[in-house]
């Protein structure tokens, strides 16, 4: 705006009514009058006074000389926005900012300011007291200083935002884990570009002053020094009349990843305390179906001398009872029937390994023995019915294996086992000639965690089954081979009991990969199991 | 000379099968269906080297028995034989003196490997 047409239109308004003119001089508070764009029309001897400038220097000028550099944005930017706004937002405000001084000092002020709407003038009028040296100034500060010391002892990231979304004041945490100047950064920051993974937007915190009612956003991820957290954040109105509000984010990674848990091993444990309870009932049984057909098979051989001699008492001619058994598939009901037998104990004994858990010590390990150990145990785990046989599997291993970690040497030496098992089943009934069945076994460091993961290139799994992998008694094998509960109890195994996490990551047709993390911390660790 | 077994179980399908299989093996089986039993039989006179213990019996437990038979015979060995999990018992017995104690989980698939075990004591 050009100097002269702001003089004549202040001269319009002001020299007109001398009483007016004398009335505004003589009051002890220092008046600044506006336009609508901020530039200065009235500027009373208070003011001139305070500020150090005088009325002839300061017609025509924009209002925002008067406000210190660092916080002049926050001001400019709230004009811009109060013009460009439809529903008008009430710029009734008293608040305690800061005054610059010609001389560059800086002091303390208290400001009204008012949309004024008479005739012949449509501006801002702004009263400013100072509070240099008064109680109410030395309060403030003090009162600053305890809201900051709260704000500090907290946890949670605290951020104050003004009504365009520039951050105010950010506290420890805050400035400690993002690139939050809280110095320098005053209203120059927008709380969406410092948090651009918070999910809050202008319009949120816009929406959140307007209404004065809080707004939170759960389960929000971020970004937090290179690994993903989950927070809750909360917009929350401030009450000061200043078109303010506070952000809180608190991170619940834990308190969701401890809910992940509990969903999953709820099912776990009712099948391990149920399957304690009965294993007794069951087992006794099952011994008398195995037992007996062991007994029944030999009593019908050729082996037993007793046999021969009873037959013969009788005139039976045992090669042929024998062959009469084989026509009519006697021999196969037997195995039919023995075979049940076993399978239902193994799914007892592997219902038992939930209830088993929790009593268990934890060790030093080497990662290397531990997975020597595993590759025995698999060379001598076969199944017919499966058709796979471990030692056609080309097993590679990568990584540091001197990497000593604090577990529960058994449970994780049989959740390595349950995965190679899988693997190997897999491949066991995936007939591609053309791939050779491999196996890796690769240990990594991330952070915390040591990454153990365990790849095969067998036909991978759709997306149905992966995501129901880790389910108990969920199984793709043919009915007969596998309980569906390996993959479970390696799950209940590694989160629960180690305070680890397992995933697996899947290409049908290209194989599976199991990625367990082990924290490496786990040394102090006594699992509280419910059932101990 | 051949051994002689006591198998110490509620229920009969267990041990008369199991009686019947080492019977076919050539040793001498007796069975009792409580701990109360197995004592009575041995106090009246019931000459065995080894015991096939079940712990969830009627009365008596299974280490109630354990102990009470190896009270009378030290020398006694003992085979635990049990559909249960109780992780505890062999602590409980070696506080108690009592030594090598081998565990076969029912359902015991193959009996043979009973045998085995029972041929390295002789």
């Amino acid at each position: 705006m050009d100097n002269s047409v702001a003089k004549a239109r202040q001269a319009h308004f002001w020299n007109n009514d001398p009483r007016l003119h004398g009335i505004v001089d003589n009051i002890s508070d220092s008046v600044v009058c506006t336009d609508i764009k901020g530039y200065i029309e009235l500027f009373n001897n208070s003011a001139e006074h305070l500020f150090g400038y005088s009325t002839d220097e300061v017609i025509g000028r924009h209002v925002k000389f008067l406000i210190p550099t660092n916080i002049r944005n926050y001001y400019s930017n709230y004009l811009a926005f109060y013009k460009k706004q439809e529903r008008k937002h009430p710029i009734k405000y008293k608040q305690e900012i800061k005054g610059c001084h010609k001389d560059g000092t800086i002091f303390p002020i208290h400001l009204t300011v008012e949309e004024v709407k008479l005739s012949g003038f449509h501006g801002f009028i702004g009263v400013v007291q100072d509070l240099t040296g008064s109680k109410a100034a030395e309060q403030l500060v003090q009162k600053e200083a305890f809201i900051q010391a709260i704000s500090n002892s907290t946890t949670s990231i605290l951020v104050k935002v003004n009504y365009f979304g520039y951050v105010l004041y950010g506290n420890t945490v805050a400035t400690k884990n993002y690139s939050l100047d809280s110095s320098t950064g005053i209203a120059k920051q927008l709380f969406t570009d410092l948090f651009p993974l918070s999910n809050i937007t202008l319009q949120d915190i816009r929406q959140t002053i307007d209404d004065s009612e809080p707004l939170t956003k759960y389960r929000i991820p971020q970004n937090i020094q290179g690994e993903i957290r989950y927070t809750d954040i909360m917009i929350l109105p401030l009450a000061n009349n200043l078109d303010e509000a506070l952000i809180r984010i608190d991170d619940v990674t834990e308190r969701i990843r401890m809910e992940e848990i509990m969903v999953q091993t709820e099912k776990m444990l009712a099948v391990g305390g149920l399957a304690a309870g009965m294993a007794h009932e069951i087992n006794n049984p099952l011994g008398v179906i195995a037992q007996g057909c062991q007994n029944l098979r030999r009593r019908i051989s050729l082996d037993l001398v007793e046999n021969e001699t009873i037959a013969q008492h009788l005139g039976l001619d045992l090669v042929k009872m024998q062959e009469y058994f084989k026509r009519r598939h006697i021999f196969k009901f037997l195995d039919d029937i023995q075979a049940s037998a076993n399978r239902a104990g193994s799914i007892i004994s592997d219902m038992l390994d939930y209830s088993r858990r929790g009593a268990s010590s934890f060790v030093l390990v080497r990662l290397g023995n531990l997975i020597d150990m595993v590759l025995r145990l698999a060379k001598h785990d076969y199944d017919l019915k499966a058709s796979y046989d471990f030692r056609h599997i080309k097993v590679y291993r990568e990584g540091n294996e001197n990497i000593e970690i604090y577990c529960d040497q058994v449970a994780i030496e049989q959740v390595l086992l349950n995965l190679l098992r899988n693997s190997a089943q897999a491949m066991g009934t995936y007939r591609q000639t053309l791939i050779k069945p491999e196996i890796t076994i690769r240990i990594s460091d991330a952070d915390n965690f040591i990454k153990l993961e365990i790849s095969d290139n067998g036909p991978g799994m759709s997306e149905e089954v992966s995501q129901r992998a880790f389910e108990p008694f969920f199984t793709t094998k043919p009915v007969g081979i596998g309980t569906g509960l390996g993959l479970s109890v390696a799950y209940f195994i590694i989160t629960h009991q180690h305070r680890g996490a397992i995933d697996l990551q899947t290409t049908t047709g290209k194989g599976t990969s199991f990625i367990i993390h082990l924290p490496k911390n786990n040394m102090c660790y006594v699992p509280n199991d419910p059932h101990c | 000379m051949s051994q002689t077994i006591l198998i110490v179980d509620d229920e009969p399908g267990i041990s008369d099968n199991l009686a019947i299989y080492l019977e076919d093996e050539g040793l001498q089986v007796y069975t009792a269906q409580s701990g109360e039993e197995a004592l009575r039989r041995i106090d009246a006179g019931l000459r065995i080297q080894t015991c096939v213990m079940d712990l969830r019996l009627p009365g008596m437990s299974g280490i109630e028995t354990i102990m009470a038979i190896h009270h009378r015979i030290p020398t006694m060995r003992f085979i635990i034989h049990t559909g249960s999990e109780d992780e505890i018992v062999t602590t409980t017995l070696q506080l108690a003196g009592v030594n090598q104690l081998p565990i076969f989980r029912k359902p015991l698939t193959n009996m043979a490997t009973l045998t085995q075990l029972l041929h390295t004591y002789y």
